[in-house]
């Protein structure tokens, strides 16, 4: 089985462009939510959103393939990777385009184009695949990389992920009553619903061999990841959080560590009441003792398909400053987060960490990274 | 022991039936896609709300009771499966999504059908088979460049064989004939 290395990553997020504006972001404890100005929010629940600024909309290009232009700008990925590409949705704009103003051929808002559009631009020449599943894409996308990578089908995968702020995903989501009226705060007793963020960002995920012999750096290892269903309803999770317990398991078991050996976990968080008491009931279903945890919506909001690699590349800053950052927007955890949710930046000397995202479906996904450089 | 194809169930537009089985079943002359279910005894217990889910997801739950069934795998409400699910198709969700955003915009663009949004995942409608046939592994769309079913066969057998579920269904979806393969091992 061969090991699998993150060797290179970066996103671009509310905070703006970079791992590091993110991850400053976070730790200054001020969210990057924002009134939204993209278009009317009047009959909405929320005008609240995390924008990435400069962005133009209904404009040209698509507001993925710019955050995607920004992201990668500068960056070099192995042309020889497969490439995947995780979203909820890709260019929900085209569709709103082609509705509003006819504009567009047909099938242009579809995500094997977007697919086709991101290979041009980071160059890759293989074969590439789109990944879906709710807001867990990301998070499956790079559980599946992982998997081939550590059984020798191919040595590098890149994985790619996006979604963006739309009135096409705002209504949506505003018709199911999930928007907080103000900033998300996941996991506070206040916690009310979710703000939508949009996000961009790529992983190069490669075999150690490989890496070891380009002289390629570690941020961490993907060590294990799990996937499942609740299997109950289409928009709500399962109530006494097993199905996400169930991706735990799975991703510890391919891991080969206990539960007692995670260090801290980047959890979903999303603000939804629902989401927050089903992963706390999962973490304590999991977990011996609490955990240092934290959400990073409060600070970015819900970034859809694309907050699994955010996340995960927000972690893996862990393992290099050995600092945890808090989950913004926390001021009194709700009773079941109390004890695991950190409301201020700690230090950690972390060796191994766990990060879950859950979505629409049922689905859930969990990955676990050992620290860098790890023998 | 090896990982290989033991079900498999299939619809058309004219009809319907599975591999090992050799069923092959007209219907389109007696009887319209939306109420086969209930007049052919396809499901083991109704689908809740059937009428009301989109038409990629009827035909979903059709595939996955012909597939099973195919594949002698027993299912019962109330009772979850160690089975995952993976599905593809030309264009995901494309005709959910013009759907959802005409409704919103005849509307007044002032409130949306969360009954519209809710399909607007490629995923949507393997969920909706997930809920029914209580089928608890991964759920994903899975949609390579090249419109090959060998990758998701492959990436099915990589997560029954890391522990991920015992059996995964594989749906190709939106063709002339629609399939759901059952990978398990033999």
């Amino acid at each position: 089985m061969n090991r699998v290395w993150i060797t290179d990553c970066d996103i671009i997020t509310p905070y703006g462009l970079g791992t590091e504006a993110c991850w400053q972001g976070l730790l200054s404890g001020k969210s990057a939510l924002t009134k939204l100005e993209r278009f009317d929010t009047a009959e909405f629940k929320s005008n609240m959103a995390g924008i990435i600024p400069g962005l133009e909309y209904h404009q040209g290009k698509s507001l993925v393939y710019q955050m995607f232009e920004k992201v990668f700008e500068g960056k070099s990925v192995p042309k020889d990777a497969k490439l995947m590409l995780a979203t909820l949705n890709g260019e929900m704009d085209r569709i709103e385009e082609q509705v509003l103003y006819g504009r567009g051929e047909p099938h242009s808002g579809c995500m094997p184009n977007l697919l086709n559009a991101v290979q041009e631009l980071c160059g890759i020449e293989e074969e590439g695949a789109v990944i879906s599943s709710a807001c867990a894409s990301s998070t499956a996308a790079l559980g599946i990389a992982g998997s081939m990578i550590r059984n020798g089908e191919t040595d590098c995968v890149v994985v790619v992920s996006c979604d963006p702020v739309t009135e096409f995903l705002y209504s949506g989501f505003s018709s199911l009553m999930a928007l907080d009226p103000g900033p998300a705060r996941p996991f506070d007793e206040k916690h009310n619903g979710l703000t939508i963020g949009e996000a961009a960002g790529y992983a190069v995920l490669m075999s150690e061999d490989r890496a070891r012999s380009e002289g390629c750096r570690n941020y961490g290892e993907l060590v294990g990841w799990g996937m499942s269903n609740d299997a109950n309803h289409m928009t709500g999770p399962l109530r006494d959080g097993l199905g996400l317990a169930r991706s735990i398991e799975i991703a510890l078991k391919i891991a080969g560590i206990s539960e007692k050996e995670i260090d801290f976990i980047a959890a979903h968080g999303t603000g939804t009441v629902y989401n927050d008491l089903m992963e706390m009931a999962a973490f304590h279903s999991v977990f011996s003792s609490p955990r240092p945890t934290y959400s990073v919506k409060g600070g970015i909001g819900h970034t859809m398909g694309a907050a699994g690699l955010v996340e995960a590349v927000l972690a893996l800053k862990t393992f290099d400053t050995g600092l945890v950052p808090p989950s913004v927007g926390v001021e009194t955890p709700e009773p079941s987060a109390d004890g695991w949710v950190l409301k201020n930046t700690i230090e950690l000397d972390a060796e191994y960490t766990l990060s879950t995202n859950a979505g629409f479906g049922g689905v859930n996904s969990s990955l676990v990274f050992r620290k860098g450089g790890a023998a | 022991m090896s990982l290989e194809i033991i079900g498999t169930g299939w619809l058309s537009r004219e009809a319907y039936g599975s591999e090992k089985l050799g069923r092959n079943i007209e219907y389109a002359s007696r009887t319209e896609l939306r109420k086969l279910g209930k007049e052919d005894g396809l499901f083991a217990y109704p689908v809740k709300n059937f009428g009301r889910l989109t038409e990629i997801s009827q035909r979903v739950c059709y595939l996955t009771a012909l597939a099973l069934q195919d594949a002698g795998l027993e299912y019962a409400a109330g009772n979850k499966l160690n089975i995952g699910l993976l599905g593809t198709d030309e264009f995901g969700c494309e005709q959910a999504n013009l759907d959802y955003f005409r409704d919103y915009v005849e509307g007044g663009r002032s409130m949306a059908r969360a009954n519209l949004f809710i399909y607007t995942l490629p995923s949507s409608p393997l969920a909706e088979a997930a809920i029914h046939f209580g089928l608890q592994g991964p759920l994903l769309y899975f949609r390579p460049q090249e419109q090959s079913i060998e990758s998701l066969i492959a990436a099915a057998k990589r997560m029954i064989a890391e522990g991920q579920a015992e059996y995964m269904l594989v749906y190709e979806l939106d063709s002339e004939i629609d399939r759901c393969h059952v990978i398990g091992k033999i």
